[in-house]
């Protein structure tokens, strides 16, 4: 096997002598009667532009494998998603010109870099157009995205300090990751991607299409008990898709207030991988929030009273102002607005 | 062949890049912005600190904490820093102005239309500052391009200058003022089916429609930069050749563009203008040969001399170059190479 790729793959921030998860996944895939070896050829810094060209120095064979997990470096270079996932659909179709029997396109792992704050694009996004491209194509993907996100508390606990690099832990998570997607062995359940309306969307009509697209490239989307779900509770939905790739889509048609919509799916695995989880809230058109409701979630609460406080002093203009804090609407955040907040404190909008 | 490394960078550079590093057991300082036109102020970021770093060498100013540089120019013995800082409700620019050792904020462009606001560009005319673009949307990976003027004590409304597109998004924003007193905004947007080179122009009575840099195509195009030349602008990006990317330009004529030619070798990536006392030059990333490379431009776009300096990716130099060669600053070493 080939592991092409960043730092990520070169196995940064490993423990010393550890190898990154190539050197595990050798290690996991290997029994007494076969060797398996995972030739690392991950450089640190490289965008996928770049691995374009290096890719052309790489040959292997028809029982080679190819491992191509790269983009996160993209990020950092304004990149966009779709130019990401197109190059790394290119990079899975050159090591298959190049010799490789099998190609495996990989997600990046997530990333929470403070010293990269400020990037427009987030790895959720390139993530998603990942599956997407991959789909598209046709090619075998792996996911450690996925795994990744489904840790608890995952960026304080499987990362090194930069949030980029996994620690050893997280080597330890990526390394079976891939080993499980060679054994057939699917412990994840679907992930989500594409939802319409927009989280935080307003003025959403209440007859508004729900819709958003599940992705499992293992056993795939059990289409028929994957459902919507409006406040916790299952709507009627309809599914549509290959399984790897499935649109769940419903239109309740009574929608008031700011309802959360969620997603109960899950997978074909036995027993079945299951997620059941609230993805967006939103607000209804006619939705009338109580003054004090400054982040509008419905209820007016200490929440928005940090936001008041953060901006309290503050005027129009400044970069500490918040239009919504300025209850009054008289060009400052101060005393009357805070008397409006308590005035409401504890109520709920709907 | 080109590299010699062996000359030692200006003492109080030095300095300031050791200080910063020895701040930090383990990521490496960076330089996060810098003004490759003018004076060659930059930002360095350690362990989420920012400090500006003046043409001598010399930390001029930290920034505060939570802001993130994308843009940054030298305005006679003044500079100006441009990013974003996070808000309770999404992400807010973030302006300054800086003298010294004192930093002043400058006051945002009202008028917010989305909860997101990425990667601010300064533009400057002459010693004032012009105008900022910026990416500006309520979700990640939907953004439109936005304009405000500033008049001197504050920036006027903002202009759209390209809206959200229909799917994907728009990026890697870079401007400049022109000549005749147009400013010229470039960025890579998707059109359906992959990302373009995009361009508008604005002037007193706004803003031109996106103009296609080069004709549509069916593969990536990424990462432009722009310079203003004298008889109008110069625009360099990657393109994806169907192999590889390589370096290509296109020239701005009056309100259109020449036809693009490739500028670099297969494999050459992420192209940025270089004010030299050698004129004009390209900097751009040879993935081919793990080499960065000058090129010398003539004012219509010609490529002149190269030199080359072998670095990693992560290395982008800070250069200087005259006629006898190039000197590439790299965090705590430099490196003299001469023209081919």
């Amino acid at each position: 096997m080939v592991a092409f790729g960043d730092s990520i793959t070169r196995g940064d921030e490993d423990d010393p002598g550890r190898g990154g998860y190539p050197a595990r996944l050798a290690a996991l895939l290997s029994t007494p009667t076969l060797t398996v070896t995972v030739e690392n050829q991950g450089v640190g810094g490289e965008t996928t532009a770049e691995g374009l060209s290096r890719l052309n120095s790489l040959s292997g064979g028809a029982n080679d494998t190819l491992i191509v997990m790269e983009g996160t470096n993209d990020i950092f270079r304004d990149i966009s998603p779709q130019s990401i996932a197109s190059n790394v659909v290119s990079l899975a179709r050159r090591g298959a010109n190049r010799g490789f029997g099998h190609v495996v396109v990989a997600t990046i792992i997530p990333i929470g870099s403070t010293s990269h704050e400020g990037t427009a694009q987030s790895s959720r996004l390139v993530a998603a157009e990942i599956r997407q491209a991959s789909w598209a194509a046709d090619l075998d993907q792996a996911d450690p995205n996925r795994t990744f996100r489904d840790q608890d508390d995952f960026i304080a606990t499987i990362y090194d300090g930069d949030h980029i690099h996994p620690n050893a832990t997280g080597y330890d998570i990526l390394a079976e990751h891939f080993a499980d997607h060679f054994r057939d062995v699917d412990k994840l359940a679907p992930a989500l991607d594409f939802v319409s309306p927009a989280s935080d969307a307003e003025d959403v009509p209440p007859t508004v299409l729900l819709e958003l697209v599940l992705f499992d490239a293992q056993t795939g989307v059990d289409m028929a008990n994957s459902k919507l779900t409006i406040n916790g509770l299952a709507v009627e939905t309809d599914a549509t898709g290959d399984g790897r790739r499935v649109v769940l889509q419903a239109r309740p048609g009574n929608l008031t207030g700011r309802p959360t919509m969620g997603l109960d799916a899950r997978d074909l695995a036995d027993p079945p991988n299951r997620r059941v989880q609230d993805v967006i809230t939103f607000t209804v058109s006619g939705a009338a929030f109580l003054a004090g409701d400054i982040d509008r979630d419905g209820r007016v609460d200490g929440n928005d009273l940090i936001v008041l406080a953060r901006a309290f002093g503050s005027r129009s203009g400044s970069s500490r102002f918040v239009a919504r804090a300025d209850l009054d609407d008289n060009g400052s955040v101060d005393g009357s607005d805070l008397a409006l907040l308590a005035a409401d404190f504890g109520l709920s909008s709907f | 062949m080109p590299v010699l490394v062996s000359r030692p960078l200006p003492p109080l550079l030095v300095l300031t890049l050791g200080l910063l590093a020895s701040a930090s057991a383990e990521a490496a300082p960076r330089i996060e912005a810098r003004d490759a036109g003018r004076g060659g102020v930059f930002v360095v970021v350690d362990e989420g600190a920012r400090t500006v770093v003046g043409r001598s060498g010399a930390p001029s100013a930290t920034l505060p904490r939570g802001v993130a540089i994308s843009s940054v120019a030298q305005l006679g013995e003044d500079w100006l820093v441009a990013g974003t800082r996070r808000m309770p409700a999404g992400r807010e620019l973030y302006f300054a102005r800086g003298a010294g050792g004192a930093v002043r904020e400058l006051p945002l462009p009202a008028g917010r239309s989305g909860r997101l606001r990425h990667d601010p560009a300064l533009v400057v005319d002459g010693a004032r500052l012009a105008g900022a673009a910026w990416l500006e949307g309520d979700r990640e990976g939907a953004f439109a391009v936005l304009w405000a003027e500033w008049d001197g004590e504050a920036f006027l409304a903002p202009a759209t200058v390209s809206p959200v597109p229909p799917t994907g998004t728009q990026l890697a924003l870079a401007a400049t003022q022109l000549a005749d007193g147009r400013r010229l905004v470039v960025w890579a947007g998707y059109d359906g089916e992959d990302d373009e080179i995009w361009a508008a122009l604005g002037d007193a009575t706004g803003w031109s429609r996106p103009l296609r840099v080069a004709p549509d195509n069916r593969v990536p195009d990424i990462t432009p930069a722009v310079v203003a030349t004298p008889g109008g602008a110069l625009v360099a990006w990657s393109r994806f050749d169907g192999e590889e990317y390589r370096v290509a330009m296109a020239r701005l004529e009056g309100s259109r563009f020449l036809a693009a030619r490739d500028l670099g070798p297969p494999g050459s990536l992420f192209p940025s203008f270089e004010a030299t006392a050698a004129g004009t030059a390209l900097l751009s990333r040879d993935a081919r040969r793990g080499e960065w490379e000058l090129t010398t431009l003539s004012a219509d776009g010609r490529p002149g001399r190269r030199a080359r300096l072998v670095a990693g990716a992560d290395d982008r130099p800070l250069v200087r170059a005259d006629g006898s060669g190039v000197v590439w600053e790299l965090g705590e070493r430099s490196a003299i190479s001469s023209w081919d």
